[in-house]
């Protein structure tokens, strides 16, 4: 049997879901730190 | 805890994770009975540690949750975060373990000790999830939750020492076996790849507890607004 | 919302649970060494079992024309099955190797009909230049324990 296959596809998979799962996060976080900053203007302004 | 967090750690410490898969790949010697589709161990072995570490974390947080009784808490961040990356980490671990099994054993599962407990963590990780989601806010969810933290761990040493308990398909540890079963060659870069991927599991471990907690910073400060306004 | 979450709790719930409890039940034992299967080769010939053990050196048969595959299961001790299998054999299926072979065994115990073919390996990881340093024991000792 091949093993490249095997190799490539284990590799691959996983590769694929640990960038995906990061690049989610980093993106997340970025997008929670503008709306931190958002609301700290928007409280700042008073209502 | 934010300068750990930056996406340029991150990306260093996958980098060194690729670094180390793509040596077990490319540069790696070949064993002499499995021949070249071992270099999965390169990878699944580093996993499953992975899943273990998210655990173990998990449990220290649930621990600190419940003796610490405070509504919101790092821990409690932290332990949310670890049921989350620790599934994944289980899931690669089933995932790469199944790959290697056909052409090694020539079955993609079996029921076996190591197997089935590996996939109950996967369960267990599931159902923290689904608690989280269901119960209420505090006090419920914090001390429901850390309690079944607690629990998860307990299938770690479960899972670690099944194919030394039971007879299984899934062959006795490698790693600190006393009768070194494995070549130089091969162990010291599976050792740089567990603790490479170690370091980057943790790192998204802390990324990800940052995030629920500044989430929940931002529901907070919604909530105080929302009351704050006129039509309160 | 809240009642789908519980409905995938239980869900999970009842799997652990059934896993649990199908696992217990048909796997008290995972597989038979040779001289178990053989031992109680009267009641075990009722149900589907595993038997784990070493391919004989020169036993192996396989004619890829019929598909059909036999060789001795061994403990390397007194105990020895014939196993006939039809189907092509897993990779790793050589002389000495380890094998758990799922399937049903004759009332005699001399015989067993495999359909699944499993190749069991030991912990022991090398380069082709440590070969010498392959200890047999290692793969005797997780086949044949308890």
């Amino acid at each position: 049997m091949n093993a490249a296959p095997f190799i490539y596809t284990a590799f691959g998979i996983s590769a694929f879901v640990l960038i995906g799962y990061t690049l989610l996060q980093v993106r997340l976080q970025r997008e929670n730190r503008r709306l931190l900053t958002l609301l700290a203007k928007g409280t700042s302004h008073g209502t | 805890m934010s300068i750990i967090s930056t996406p340029i750690l991150g990306v260093l410490l996958l980098s060194g994770v690729f670094a180390t898969w793509g040596y077990g790949i490319f540069r790696a010697p070949t064993e002499f009975y499995q021949g070249e589709v071992y270099r999965i161990l390169y990878l699944h072995v580093p996993c499953a540690f992975s899943a273990f570490l998210s655990a173990f974390v998990l449990c220290i947080c649930s621990l600190r949750v419940l003796l610490q009784k405070s509504a919101a808490s790092m821990s409690l961040w932290t332990a949310r975060a670890c049921a989350e990356v620790g599934l994944i980490y289980t899931l690669l671990t089933l995932f790469t373990g199944s790959i290697w099994g056909y052409p090694t054993w020539g079955v993609w599962w079996t029921w076996d000790a190591r197997l089935t407990t590996t996939l109950i963590l996967a369960f267990l990780y599931g159902c923290y999830l689904l608690l989280w989601n269901t119960l209420d806010s505090y006090p419920l969810r914090a001390k429901v939750c850390s309690v079944f933290g607690i629990l998860i761990f307990l299938d770690v040493p479960i899972i670690y020492k099944s194919v030394t308990w039971w007879r299984t398909l899934h062959q006795p540890p490698s790693l600190l076996s006393p009768s070194a079963p494995m070549s130089s060659e091969i162990l010291y870069p599976l050792v740089a790849s567990i603790f490479v991927m170690l370091g980057f599991a943790a790192w998204l471990i802390l990324l990800r507890s940052q995030n629920i907690q500044t989430h929940n910073e931002i529901e907070e400060s919604l909530c105080h607004t929302a009351h704050g306004g006129t039509l309160s | 919302m809240e009642r789908k979450w519980i409905i995938g709790l239980v869900v999970i719930a009842a799997c652990i649970g059934g896993i649990s409890f199908i696992t217990m039940r048909q796997y008290s034992v995972y597989f038979y060494t040779p001289q178990e299967a053989k031992a109680q080769a009267m009641e075990l010939s009722q149900k589907e079992i595993k038997v784990g053990g070493m391919v004989k050196p020169g036993t192996l048969r396989w004619e890829a024309t019929s598909l059909s595959l036999s060789f001795v299961l061994t403990d390397l001790q007194a105990a020895e099955i014939e196993v006939q299998y039809h189907g092509s054999p897993p990779d790793l299926l050589k002389e000495s190797a380890g094998v758990v072979a799922q399937g049903r065994i004759a009332q005699t115990g001399a015989l067993f009909h495999a359909v699944k073919l499993m190749v069991k390996h030991s912990e022991e990881y090398k380069v082709p230049k440590d070969q010498h340093a392959i200890n047999p024991a290692l793969l005797k000792q997780s086949l044949f324990k308890e």
